[in-house]
C-alpha cells in the first residue's frame, strides 16, 4: 500500500438528517483514506449514502443535514473547521466535483465558455481575456472539437457526452488535487461512457489527481478503480482492492451484487436479485444492517446478526468487512 | 462507393461534430423571434412602438405648445368641438382634431405629450419597483430562514391594503405631486416582484448548476446574481410588462383623483380629472385621454402576454 501521507482522511463522518420520521442516518461512521493518484470506488445501490458522503466532503450538505461527527481532513486542513470563505477557497480548485448529470449541472443561461472561464477568474485572479484563453486550453485538453466555435455554445446545444467533458473541464481547470466524481456516466449511454472514462482515467494520470467514483456500476468499478467501498445504508460494509474485491468478495452483499451482473454468453433465466430492500434509514435494525436480507445468514445462522451490530474488521491485509460470518470465528 | 460505405461515412461525419449546431444564437434573439411570431406580442410591440415614437417626437408631431392658450392667438372657444379639415369642418377655422379644452388648449398637442408623460411614469415606478423588489425577492428566497422572514412579511404587510387605497395613502402623507405620485406606486407595486422573484429563485436555487457553482468555488453572492437570477428573470420580465400598464393606470387614477400630476402638466389622468363635470357638453374632453389611456395599457397588456408565450418552455410554439 502506499505509504506517503494520505491526500484526504476521512475519519468516522456521520451526517444525519432530521425529518419528520425521525433521524435518517445517511452516513453512518465512515472512514476511508485517499493517497496521490489513486481511485477510490464507493459502490452500493441507491440511497446507501454514497452522494451524501461526497457532498459532506465537499461541504455542501442540503438542509436539513448535518455533520454529527466525524473528521474530514484535506492533507493538513480540517475541513470541517473551515469557515464559508475559507472553504470556498478550497472548492474547485484543491478539491472538485463532477456531478451525474451534464445537462442540469450547467448553466443554461451562460455559454460553457464563459462558466469554464469563470473558474480561472474565481481561484485565479485572471482577467477576462487570460482566462478565457485557459478555458480554451482545458477545452482542447478534454477532447472537444472545434473549441474556438464551442466555447460560445450554450449547454443546451451540446449533447450529453459533450457536456460531461465541459464539466470535466471545469472541475479540472485549476488541477485539483482531489476529484469527486458522483457517477459521472450514469446519464450519458454506453459508447460516450466509454469515451468519458477514457478520458477522466487519461487526465488523472496527467494530473495525478486522486479520484472519489462513486458509482453503482460494477463493471466501471472493475474498470476503473485502485480500491473499492461497498456501502450499505450508510455505512462501509467492505473495503478491499479492486482485484482482492472481485476475486474473494467477503461481505455477503458484495457477493450478492457480483452475482447479479448479467455475464454475457451465461445461459440464464433470471438475473439473481437481493430479495427486499434497502431498510429506511430512519429506521435501521437493530443487528447488522444487511441482516433482514442477507441469503447466507439462512445457511449459517448467528445470532449475533439480529441483535449486535458488527465493526468493519481487518480480515486480511488491506481486505476489511463488516460481517459476523466472517469475523465471529 | 457502396451505399453502406456512404452511410457510414455519413454516420462517422456526424460522431466528429457531435453536438454542433451551426451558429450559436443568443438566448434572447431567439426569444425575440419567438415573440414575433406571436400575435399578441406582435401587436402590442406595434402600440408600444408607435407609442415611443410619439413621446420622442411629441415636439415636432404636435401642432401647438400643450401649455400655451390661445386665446387672441386664435378664433376658438373654450371646449369647442372637434375640427377636422378632411371631414368637413369648415376650411376657415383653424384645425383641432381633437378639439379645445376647458383653458383654449389644443387638446391634440396635450393628448401626444401626455404619452410621454404615462411612458415616463410607466418605465420610472416599474424600474424602481423592479430593482429594489427583485434584490429583497432574491435576497429572501435564496438565504431563506429568518431573513425570508423578516422580508416577506414586510411585504405582505404592503400586500395587506388594496394598493391604490395605500398609494393614496402614501401621497396624502408625503404631499400631491407627480414625484411622489411615483413613490407611491412603486412602493405599492414592489411586493409582488418580490414575491415572483423569491418563488423564481426558490425553484432554481435547487437545481444541479447551483451547487455545481459552489463546488466551483463561487461566493454566495456570485452565485445568487449571476448564476440564479438570470435563471430567474422569465416570469419578472412578463410581469414587469404588465406592471407598466398597472403602474399608468394607478399614476392615472392618483391623477384623477388630483393627487398625481398637477396641472397643468398634460397628464391624461389630470386631464380626465379636470373635464368630467363636461362629460355631456364635450364629450371629446373625456374620451381622448381616456382612449389613449386605454390603448396604452392594452399595448403592454399584449406584450405582456406574448413575452410569456415566448419565455415560457413549457408551452408549445408550433
Amino acid at each position: 500500500m502506499n505509504a506517503a501521507a494520505p491526500i484526504l482522511t476521512v475519519k468516522d463522518l456521520s451526517t444525519w438528517f432530521d425529518t419528520r420520521a425521525g433521524t435518517a442516518k445517511a452516513v453512518d461512521g465512515v472512514s476511508f483514506e485517499l493517497h496521490a493518484g489513486e481511485t477510490l470506488c464507493v459502490v452500493g445501490e441507491s440511497g446507501c449514502g454514497k452522494s451524501i458522503t461526497a457532498l459532506s466532503i465537499m461541504g455542501l450538505i442540503p438542509r436539513p443535514g448535518r455533520i454529527v461527527n466525524g473528521q474530514i481532513l484535506f492533507k493538513e486542513l480540517d475541513l470541517l473547521a473551515l469557515k464559508e470563505r475559507e472553504f470556498a477557497k478550497v472548492r474547485g480548485n484543491r478539491i472538485s466535483m463532477i456531478f451525474q448529470d451534464p445537462s442540469s449541472a450547467l448553466n443554461p443561461v451562460h455559454t460553457v465558455g464563459d462558466q469554464i472561464a469563470e473558474v480561472f477568474t474565481l481561484h485565479m485572479g485572471l482577467s477576462s481575456a487570460e482566462a478565457h484563453k485557459s478555458a480554451l486550453g482545458v477545452m482542447k485538453a478534454v477532447g472537444i472539437p472545434d473549441p474556438e466555435t464551442r466555447m460560445k455554445a450554450y449547454p443546451h446545444e451540446m449533447s450529453g457526452g459533450m457536456a460531461q467533458r465541459i464539466m470535466i473541464a471545469m472541475a479540472l481547470a485549476c488541477e485539483p488535487e482531489v476529484l469527486i466524481a458522483d457517477e459521472p456516466t450514469t446519464a450519458l449511454d454506453v459508447t460516450i461512457q466509454a469515451q468519458i472514462l477514457e478520458l477522466m482515467r487519461d487526465l488523472q494520470d496527467r494530473f495525478e489527481t486522486a479520484t472519489i467514483l462513486i458509482t453503482h456500476d460494477l463493471g466501471i468499478v472493475a474498470e476503473m478503480a485502485d480500491r473499492v467501498a461497498v456501502m450499505y445504508a450508510g455505512q462501509v460494509v467492505e473495503f478491499a482492492d479492486v482485484v482482492t474485491l472481485f476475486d474473494n468478495p467477503q461481505h455477503p452483499y458484495t457477493r450478492a451484487l457480483m452475482r447479479s451482473i448479467p455475464t454475457i454468453g451465461a445461459e440464464q433465466e433470471m438475473l439473481e436479485v437481493i430479495e427486499g430492500r434497502v431498510p429506511p434509514l430512519t429506521n435501521l435494525p437493530k443487528g447488522c444492517r444487511f441482516a433482514p436480507r442477507c441469503a447466507e445468514r439462512k445457511e449459517t445462522p448467528d445470532p449475533r446478526c439480529e441483535t449486535e451490530a458488527p465493526e468493519l474488521i481487518d480480515i486480511a491485509a488491506a481486505h476489511s468487512c463488516r460481517c459476523w460470518l466472517r469475523t465471529g470465528q | 462507393m457502396s451505399a453502406l460505405s456512404r452511410a457510414s461515412a455519413q454516420y462517422s461525419e456526424k460522431i466528429d461534430t457531435e453536438g454542433l449546431l451551426g451558429d450559436p444564437k443568443p438566448m434572447w434573439r431567439q426569444a425575440i423571434s419567438r415573440l414575433l411570431a406571436i400575435r399578441s406580442g406582435q401587436i402590442g410591440l406595434v402600440i408600444i412602438l408607435i407609442l415611443l415614437f410619439i413621446a420622442a417626437f411629441a415636439d415636432v408631431i404636435s401642432p401647438y405648445n400643450p401649455q400655451q392658450v390661445l386665446i387672441g392667438v386664435e378664433q376658438v372657444k373654450k371646449r369647442d368641438a372637434p375640427c377636422v379639415h378632411f371631414l368637413g369642418c369648415d376650411t376657415a377655422k383653424p384645425q383641432h382634431i381633437m378639439g379645445i379644452d376647458g383653458n383654449v388648449r389644443d387638446e391634440y398637442s396635450r393628448v401626444l405629450h401626455g404619452t410621454r408623460v404615462s411612458l415616463t411614469i410607466g418605465l420610472t415606478t416599474v424600474s424602481a419597483a423592479l430593482l429594489f423588489g427583485v434584490f429583497f425577492g432574491a435576497v429572501s428566497g435564496y438565504f431563506g430562514g429568518w431573513i425570508d422572514m423578516i422580508i416577506m412579511r414586510l411585504m405582505d404587510v404592503i400586500l395587506g391594503f388594496p394598493s391604490l387605497l395605500l398609494a393614496i395613502a402614501i401621497v396624502a402623507v408625503l404631499g400631491p405631486g407627480i414625484q411622489n405620485a411615483l413613490l407611491a406606486i412603486s412602493i405599492v407595486t414592489l411586493p409582488q416582484y418580490a414575491r415572483v422573484t423569491r418563488a423564481s429563485v426558490l425553484s432554481v436555487k435547487e437545481l444541479d448548476f447551483v451547487a455545481a457553482s459552489k463546488v466551483m468555488g463561487a461566493s454566495h453572492r456570485h452565485i445568487l446574481f449571476f448564476r440564479v437570477l438570470p435563471n430567474a428573470m422569465t416570469p419578472i420580465v412578463v410581469l414587469a410588462t404588465l406592471g407598466i400598464a398597472t403602474a399608468i393606470l394607478d399614476a392615472a387614477g392618483l391623477s384623477f383623483l388630483g393627487l398625481g400630476a398637477q396641472p397643468p402638466m398634460p397628464e391624461w389622468g389630470t386631464m380626465l380629472g379636470s373635464e368630467r363635470n363636461q362629460i355631456f357638453s364635450a364629450p371629446h374632453l373625456v374620451f381622448f385621454p381616456g382612449i389613449a389611456i386605454m390603448i396604452t395599457v392594452l399595448g403592454f397588456n399584449l406584450l405582456g402576454d406574448g413575452l410569456r408565450d415566448a419565455l415560457d418552455p413549457r408551452l408549445n410554439h408550433s
